[in-house]
């Protein structure tokens, strides 16, 4: 800057030399676009670090592998030996009804509920970076996160509880629990733009909502990304699928679990392009 | 699904019962800790115990008239629905002692898990996932191990740490009819022993929450 | 100045923001050129809110905060052009000065190894801690290290949220030169004070809110006299209320008097004269001052003063 040369198009950062009196004032630079595919990386970074840097992640962890937990003294401690009937048992119950929401709850409503509650975000809004690449990161660390733990867990409990017998059980209960771990944690990451209450509503939907009135009534079976995930493992699972198969094609809850993901996304985008911030945060 | 009787009340409520203590328990304590204001409690002429007493006093008096109300609606349909008021009052009348002290002693053991807990974690978030995650990994893994485990005896009673099942072996002693839960059933073991479960727990989690807030830094 | 570019302005055109039924900001209009201008004003006067709308995180309920022409929120193209120092303590603490500055650099879209990152930890004196996290930084070292990731994409404009809060006498005096440094470059540079000395050793202009409007704008000179030359009041207990206020009474210094249960309240428009006068006066009447306190030198009294005007 020094002598005041105008910088060129998309320049290079000028110095900073001891402030002279005459130098020209600042020229204006022309509008840049909003930056996107290329800042995923520090995004990406930035969310892992604080999502999964910490001692928290193991309480998540620990969480997430119950099931291999539950597994294991059964084949060890129970007495009995394991059937297909008694995964599929477990998968239904446990899996799909509790580990798999309360997982994906947790990653999903820190992945940006901790920065937008502590104020943090702001330094992420306050730069040229398209709200949708902001989303789409913090939904697709969450997302891998929760597919990486529940993933493993499923499967190796299931080897154990099946070893090699039902293999297409294994396979359809893996892709079923991957399927909604990511449908549910779009829906949280969202619902944390929406509001700073995202946990108790995700809690609400997945208690209330899933747990009971879903369990009442057949009509609202459509609305539950337990029934897609679970339709996808039917689906999948085929022959072996046994209790787990359900009125719900395979390929409807597979295009639903994509639309409510979609849709998650796109909300969620729109909602961040109009954040307000005041200092009370 | 069978409709819904005061005898099965709270066993049918038994995830919203969940539920409210998850959404209340971190805000009651995680708040005063995040926020240091415990200091300016202890500071006054306010003895720690009494602060973790009111507490507790205070989820579950909210957690049992919550779940009062409804109980009451039940109450007044048996006796408004009976053929005159003397023989509607005689069949209500007597189910008042069961459902008030279910629903407190309910209240109070579910209260305390979730007040334990939160007592532990201030960070709200963390502490309602644990929370929650105590209340359904507990009953969803107990309640597979004892339908489908073939559990040997001393493991059986494992299924004393189910908290739907204590709830409903409560409900079901003390209105004297077979409950719905299936570790209940399942498990081979009396109600009662449920039932002495749950108040043994109810007072427990008080007494870690005592002595959790007479040591605390503030 | 050449005026051989076009340079960055920032306009607020009968701005107001409300929450319900709390308005924070009502109908303020300024514009901004290159130099340092300062926002002056009690707590809760709608600077924060103010500076908020400038940086484009606050949606106008009336009015429009325009940069260079485009409204300044809902568009994250103006961050290019805009840094933001807020107020609240809120970074990551996980993260180092460097790799949090480097973070604001990558968000900017500024190239890998273009040396913006050591320029602005530099610039705020910051290289040596560095590497350290941010968890274990003083709050003045926090504040430098938010000055440094807003400084690191070279705005044109730079707001800053109460920047001198935290700061030992040695910060503030290098934080003072750093913005006079930038405002120099021409930069155009918005910061808020409740402190009128930091606002005039830095400022070239200053703009005082008050509940939420502008109470007065201008040089800091001419504030600074509109503050001064306001009339004051004393309240005075001695041992003889009546006898003084017998000689008070004939001076022009004094506008006015009034009894009270055992004080003694003056008015006057010329403090400074006054209060030569007043040691004097008693002298000569023998009258003992117990006790000489102003009644309304507080930072309210004279917004309140302004507000009026």
């Amino acid at each position: 800057m020094s002598g005041g040369a105008p910088s060129p198009g998309r320049a290079p950062v000028p110095g900073w030399p001891a402030a002279a009196p005459s130098s020209p004032p600042l020229p204006r630079r022309p509008s840049a676009p909003v930056l996107g595919a290329s800042v995923l990386g520090p995004l990406v970074n930035l969310t892992m670090r604080g999502l999964l840097g910490r001692r928290r992640i193991l309480l998540v962890g620990l969480l997430a592998l119950a099931p291999v937990g539950v597994a294991v003294v059964l084949v060890v401690g129970g007495g009995l030996s394991t059937t297909a009937q008694l995964t599929r048992q477990l998968y239904d119950s446990l899996v799909m009804t509790t580990i798999v929401p309360l997982v994906a709850l947790v990653l999903g409503t820190t992945a940006i509920g901790a920065e937008i509650d502590d104020g943090t975000v702001v330094h992420l809004l306050t730069k040229p970076v398209g709200r949708g690449w902001i989303v789409f990161a913090k939904m697709l660390v969450a997302g891998t996160a929760g597919v990486a733990l529940c993933g493993t867990s499923v499967l190796v409990a299931g080897i154990l509880l099946v070893r090699l017998d039902a293999p297409g059980l294994v396979l359809g209960m893996l892709v079923g629990a991957v399927v909604a771990v990511i449908a549910y944690t779009a829906v949280f990451v969202t619902l944390s733009v929406w509001t700073g209450r995202a946990l108790i509503a995700g809690l609400a939907y997945v208690l209330l909502w899933e747990g009971f009135i879903a369990s009442f009534f057949s009509g609202t079976r459509l609305l539950s990304i337990r029934e897609y995930g679970l339709a996808v493992a039917a689906g999948i699972a085929g022959p072996e699928a046994g209790t787990l198969a359900r009125d719900v094609p395979m390929a409807t809850g597979l295009v639903l679990a994509a639309v409510v993901t979609s849709v998650a996304f796109w909300l969620g985008a729109r909602r961040l392009a109009r954040f307000e911030i005041s200092d009370a945060g | 699904m069978s409709p819904i009787t005061p005898q099965n009340y709270l066993s049918a409520v038994q995830t919203f019962i969940a539920f409210f203590v998850t959404a209340q328990a971190p805000e009651l304590l995680g708040r005063d800790q995040r926020y240091h204001v415990l200091t300016l409690y202890f500071s006054r002429a306010l003895e720690r115990t009494d602060y973790a007493l009111a507490k507790y006093g205070a989820l579950v008096c909210a957690l049992a008239l919550v779940l009062l109300v409804p109980q009451a609606v039940l109450l007044l349909g048996i006796v408004f629905a009976s053929i005159d008021l003397g023989a509607g009052l005689g069949e209500a009348l007597p189910l008042v002692p069961p459902i008030l002290l279910s629903t407190i002693v309910g209240a109070a053991f579910f209260s305390g898990i979730g007040l334990v807990i939160a007592a532990f974690i201030p960070r709200r978030a963390f502490s309602a996932g644990a929370i929650v995650a105590v209340f359904l990994v507990l009953s969803g893994v107990i309640s597979v191990l004892v339908v489908q485990g073939r559990l040997r005896d001393p493991f059986r009673y494992v299924a004393l740490l189910d908290p739907y099942a204590l709830l409903d072996g409560l409900a079901s002693t003390l209105f004297g009819v077979v409950g719905s839960n299936v570790t209940v059933t399942r498990s081979g073991i009396d109600p009662g022993i449920f039932a002495a479960g749950a108040c043994v727990v109810a007072v427990a989690t008080l007494i870690v929450l005592v002595l959790r807030y007479r040591r605390i830094e503030a | 100045m050449s005026a051989a570019a076009p340079t960055t302005t920032v306009a607020v055109t009968a701005v107001a923001k409300w929450y319900g039924n709390v308005v924070a900001v009502n109908d303020i209009t300024f514009g901004l050129e290159p130099g340092v201008t300062g926002l002056l004003g009690p707590n809760g006067a709608g600077k924060s809110t103010l500076l908020h709308l400038v940086a484009g995180l606050l949606r106008p309920s009336a009015g429009s905060v325009t940069v260079d022409g485009r409204p300044s929120f809902g568009d994250p193209a103006v961050y290019r052009r805009v840094g933001l120092v807020p107020e609240r303590e809120a970074i990551f603490p996980y993260l180092t000065a460097r790799e949090f500055v480097r973070l604001s650099a990558q968000l900017q879209g500024l190239p890998f190894g273009s040396g913006a990152v050591d320029r602005a930890l530099g610039t705020v004196e910051l290289s040596n801690a560095a590497d350290r996290e941010l968890a274990t930084y003083s709050k003045g070292m926090r504040q430098r290290a938010k000055v440094a990731a807003a400084l690191v994409h070279d705005p044109a404009v730079l707001v800053l949220d109460e920047p001198f809060n935290g700061m030992d006498p040695r910060q503030r005096l290098h934080m003072m030169a750093l913005l006079r440094a930038l405002a120099d470059e021409g930069r155009v540079i918005l910061f808020s004070s409740h402190i009128l000395e930091e606002v005039e050793r830095v400022a070239e202009r200053v703009l005082v809110v008050v509940a939420g409007r502008l109470a007065a704008s201008g040089d800091f000179r001419e504030i600074r006299r509109l503050m001064t030359d306001r009339p004051h009041s004393f309240t005075l207990r001695t041992s003889d209320d009546r006898a003084l206020a017998g000689r008070l009474v004939g001076r022009p210094t004094v506008s006015g008097l009034t009894f009270e249960d055992g004080r003694l309240d003056v008015r006057t428009a010329d403090f400074a004269t006054f209060t030569r006068e007043l040691p004097v006066l008693a002298r000569d009447a023998g009258v003992s001052i117990f006790e000489l306190a102003p009644a309304d030198e507080s930072l309210e009294s004279v917004f309140d003063y302004l507000v009026r005007q």
